[in-house]
């Protein structure tokens, strides 16, 4: 037996096969010009994010440009269009439009990222246990998704909106809780039963391994492709609904695109009939992008791990 | 079949009764009472609560909430007191109907056919081109993008009438109800599906391309002429017009909300569908393109999108309950955010239940027209 | 070495309920396995052969107990005392796991396409908790260049993907021997795989088998791998042993009439032999609530009223330990 493979060597051998392995699923995510395009917005998007509390430090003078209480004294009337100052212009509050427009990017992120998780959390543990354990466990599991399915997420929480005001981190938990129980445990409960029926699993039983080991190694990993996507898809779901909900004044009162929308609609009725486009265009354009973004990102998933949708 | 239908809809049942009591608990878990909303005298107040049944024990009040519901007995609205929260519901659901149906239906047929095409001439422009245009409309903030259509086309370019259901200068005097009209527009359309429908099946059976195309187009205009015709000769012709043109924007904003993603599931189910041996087989056969495309590849791709369209329903009606507020296009969308804005309890859980029945009757459409096109669903597991 | 028992199979069944409506309990059951009994030695390959859908993959995973029989007993005669497999339950089962393995039909279902070799076959030992890092490492290693994945170091972080149909097949082969089972069930392991490759992998058991001294139960449809590879054959027919002898005894003197026809439909390389043809009518069928009758009398061409009107035959010893269940031999 010479050819002994040491253990300190071992890790680099580990990484090359990693490399070869997840290789070619970057390089053929990378390959999609959707993708790309999906993947640089969401880039873009973070920077913005990050950017307010740099500029706020640093140029913005907090009176004139704090999101929420700033006011310009010097340009009216409000709402203004762009200047060189308030490059987005202001809205008719006399805030400026750039700055609350990075907060809220901030919300979304923050939105989308807390009901993505919670939704993949639930349909694993729900979707994961029906499909794995079967019997009794399905039929009881799946009696809860079904009643869930029949609950569209935007309906129910417009409704939660009237007898409780929701803050944003508990509109993105409603949200995951509503679709992680509903539509996706239904879908993690049939590619579980199709991973479940396969011999691997056998062959880790017979290796001895319970319950835990076989759904934490063999199980779990099996699911994570289909995980990422639908993680990446709540997420457009969940700062839609948002955006809807704060738009019709569903939420306790914070900064996000859906309330500037709002904000901006009300401009073309109170102040010119010609309308102040600068309000409502970089809010909607915002959203639009942020949620194409995510989408385009869930879709070239779906393409890369779906091995039959390969480009051959 | 019969027994995965009659399976089917016992599960549907089950799950629609639970559905109902989780909304008692949801209502039970409020931290206080309906009556409390009101700010009313003593004696009203008592009378609120008897009338809500608020002053019964809890089982009873469950009780009397399930039998309300399967006698389709939702209680009374509070800001049409005293009408029945089903009568209130019923009016509109025409109007809901009259927007969602055609959208959804051309929102459906144009999203597969796209889907269609840009997979089939896989790499190019057009399949980043129509992408983007697609995801960017499908991921458009609903309130906003009517709003801009409202802009620009009823205000800028005034090229259609925007807002509300109807011109009242045209209705001045009319001889009948809106909704009379709107009924009447909802079974010509209908009718104009299941002509469609009816011809297409009648004439898959004629082998020459070219008269089977001329067969079809022929019937499609002669079934339109006879609508049109029909409606001439009623008299009430330019009132239908008033209410088409009135529903050009509102059905407009749906439609683009909706297509995107029935286009992209269609698209990766058609390169999925793509690489199977039977399409080379096809190919070696010397068969068309179009035949392969349309015979071999869309026809099993297909059925990974009406899956899909199950779970996606749910989200075109909430886009067009959305988009009927912006356009104040009076129906149940209308009806809810009324009701939430003068806190009608009652009208907002019969929506909600409504919803419900609408999406569970959804699926278990779908369910059953994929079990008849696809048999291996129909068996359970390990047959 | 052919007295002492390591396996002792006694009446197992396994039922299978048939889903009828949606309220109703079943009470038709598929007869997969029933009554089965049988022997298996130390140190011998008994092979079991039939057509698919017999019932013989359902023994294997019972004898594994990857499944758990209906009715029966599998006494295991391990060094340290004797278990009955139906009923082992947790710890004493992690134990029996290390007794026993199983090498599956489809080499490209049986390995986790999302774990490397090393991680694949180390997996056992992983389990149950045999050996440090190192030690796991070097015995894999010994293992692939045993079952001739060499060099080691070049497959060891490989992925399933990247290895041939062969190649996986002995990596199944490395999995089921790492933790050093003394039983392994192997469930037509190269039906599968390409007939050039079938050979080496056939010969790679067989070396296992005399170097390690490994007891197989080899289930194949294919009486001549059955031949190669096994010292006896029992053949199965929905759900029965119908006939059960040394290999070249039961080739060639077969006595029930399902061996002799299974036998007629093995092509001879010969075009003068000439032999008189088995005549089966039909083709196999569930076994859903069987009729207490021979299993095999609606295809069989010698059957009477007698095998009609009576229960299975029992299996019946006809003298050199060639067992047969049948009525009319």
């Amino acid at each position: 037996m010479a050819a002994m493979v040491g253990v300190r060597r071992a890790w680099k051998q580990r990484m090359a096969a990693w490399q070869r392995r997840w290789g070619t699923e970057v390089g053929l995510f990378l390959r999609q010009p959707l993708a790309l395009i999906g993947l640089a917005l969401i880039g873009v998007f973070g920077l913005m994010a990050l950017a307010h509390p740099v500029l706020m430090a640093t140029v913005w003078n907090r009176a004139r440009f704090d999101p929420i209480v700033g006011y310009d004294a010097s340009q009216t009337p409000h709402p203004h269009p762009p200047t060189p100052q308030h490059l987005l212009g202001t809205d008719g509050f006399g805030r400026d439009v750039l700055s609350q427009l990075l907060v809220g990017t901030r919300v979304s992120f923050g939105v989308g990222l807390i009901a993505a998780a919670v939704a993949v959390l639930l349909s694993v543990l729900l979707g994961g246990t029906a499909g794995y354990f079967g019997g009794w466990a399905d039929a009881a599991l799946m009696g809860v998704a079904d009643v869930f399915v029949l609950m569209p997420p935007p309906v129910v929480l417009l409704i939660f909106g009237l007898l409780l005001r929701l803050n944003w981190p508990m509109v993105a938990l409603s949200y995951g809780v509503l679709s992680g129980l509903g539509a996706q445990a239904v879908v993690v409960k049939s590619h579980t039963l199709v991973l479940r029926n396969r011999s691997f699993i056998e062959a880790a039983r017979l290796a001895g391994g319970g319950h835990f080991h076989i759904l934490r190694k063999h199980i779990l990993p099996g699911l994570m492709p289909l995980l990422a996507a639908h993680a990446v898809f709540t997420v457009v779901g969940a700062v839609l609904t948002e955006s809807l909900l704060s738009f019709f004044s569903r939420t306790t009162y914070y900064l996000s695109w859906g309330s500037m929308i709002w904000m901006g609609q009300q401009s073309f009725r109170w102040f010119t009939l010609e309308g102040q486009w600068h309000v409502i265009l970089p809010p909607a354009f915002a959203l639009m992008g942020f949620c194409s973004a995510f989408y385009l990102v869930g879709r070239a998933l779906d393409e890369v791990f779906n091995p039959r949708l390969r480009r051959v | 079949m019969a027994r995965f239908v009659l399976r089917r809809l016992v599960r549907g049942a089950v799950a629609l009764l639970l559905f109902q009591t989780l909304i008692f608990a949801l209502v039970q878990a409020l931290p206080y009472d309906f009556s409390a909303f009101f700010i009313v005298s003593p004696s009203l107040r008592a009378f609120i609560r008897e009338e809500l049944g608020l002053d019964r024990p809890l089982w009873e009040q469950y009780a009397r909430w399930m039998w309300g519901f399967v006698r389709l007995d939702l209680g009374r609205s509070f800001l049409y007191w005293p009408a029945p929260v089903s009568r209130v519901i019923l009016s509109r659901l025409p109007r809901t109907l009259l927007l969602f149906l055609p959208a959804a239906v051309l929102a459906y047929l144009f999203g597969i056919w796209l889907g269609k095409e840009i997979a089939w001439r896989r790499g190019g422009m057009l399949e980043v081109g129509a992408s983007l245009f697609s995801v960017a409309a499908y991921t458009s903030f609903a309130p906003w993008l009517g709003f801009v259509l409202l802009n620009v086309f009823g205000w800028y370019l005034r090229w259609l009438p925007y807002q509300r259901l109807v011109n009242p200068n045209v209705w001045f005097n009319a001889p009948v109800t809106v909704d009379r009209v709107l009924i009447g527009l909802l079974g010509t359309g209908g009718g104009l599906f299941a002509g469609g429908l009816g011809l297409w099946w009648a004439t898959r059976r004629i082998t020459d391309p070219l008269l089977r195309r001329a067969a079809r187009i022929g019937g499609l205009t002669a079934l339109g002429v006879a609508a049109w015709m029909g409606w001439n000769a009623s008299g009430i012709g330019p009132l239908a017009a008033d209410v088409l043109a009135h529903l050009v924007l509102p059905l407009g904003t749906v439609f683009l909300l909706s297509f995107g993603e029935t286009m992209m599931t269609m698209r990766a189910a058609m390169l999925d569908s793509l690489r199977e041996d039977y399409v080379l087989t096809a190919r070696a056969k010397g068969l068309p393109g179009r035949v392969i495309r349309d015979r071999h590849v869309a026809r099993n791709a297909i059925l990974p999108v009406l899956a899909r369209l199950a779970l996606s329903l749910p989200f075109v009606l909430v886009g067009s309950l959305v988009v009927e507020r912006v356009f104040m296009w009076h129906a149940m969308g209308q009806a809810l955010f009324d009701a939430i804005e003068f806190q009608d309890i009652p009208v907002i859980l019969g929506i909600l239940s409504v919803v419900g029945v609408l999406v569970l009757l959804a699926h278990i459409v779908l369910d059953v027209l994929y079990a008849w096109l696809d048999p291996r669903v129909r068996y359970p597991r390990g047959e | 070495m052919r007295d002492e028992i390591l396996v002792d199979i006694q009446h197992l069944s396994k039922l299978y309920p048939v889903e009828t409506g949606f309220f109703t309990r079943t009470n038709l059951f598929v007869h997969a396995v029933s009554d089965l009994n049988l022997q298996i030695y130390r140190g011998e390959s008994v092979g079991l052969v039939g057509e698919s859908g017999c019932g013989k993959t359902t023994t294997g995973k019972l004898l594994v107990r990857l499944i758990d029989p209906t009715e029966g007993k599998i006494a295991f005669h391990a060094e340290d005392g004797v278990v009955d497999v139906a009923t082992l339950r947790g710890k004493a089962l992690k134990r029996f796991r290390r007794n026993v393995q199983m090498i599956f039909q489809d080499p490209y279902e049986s390995l986790n396409p999302r774990m490397t070799i090393y991680d694949t076959v180390a997996e056992p030992l992983d389990v149950q908790g045999i050996g440090t890092l190192p030690e796991r490492e070097e015995r894999v290693a010994e293992l692939l260049e045993t079952v001739g994945l060499t060099p080691a170091s070049s497959f060891m972080f490989r992925y399933p993907h990247e290895l041939s149909g062969g190649q996986r097949q002995r990596v199944a082969i490395a999995r089921a021997l790492v933790v050093e089972p003394t039983f392994v069930v192997a469930d037509e392991p190269t039906s599968m795989l390409d007939v050039s490759v079938r050979t080496g992998v056939m010969q790679l058991m067989q070396e296992l088998a005399d170097k390690l001294g490994v007891t197989y139960l080899y289930i194949t449809h294919d009486l001549a791998v059955a031949r190669y590879m096994c010292q006896r054959i029992a053949v199965m027919y929905l759900g029965k042993m119908v006939e059960l002898a040394e290999t070249e005894e039961l080739l060639h003197h077969p006595q029930h009439p399902y061996t002799r026809a299974l036998l007629s439909a093995v092509p001879v390389p010969d075009p003068t032999y000439k032999r008189k043809p088995m005549e089966i009518k039909g083709g196999i069928s569930k076994p859903i609530n069987p009729p207490p009758r021979c299993r095999f009398y609606e295809r069989c061409p010698i059957a009477d009223d007698f095998c009609r009107d009576n229960d299975h035959p029992p299996l019946e010893d006809k003298g050199g330990n060639h067992f047969v269940a049948c009525y009319k031999v």
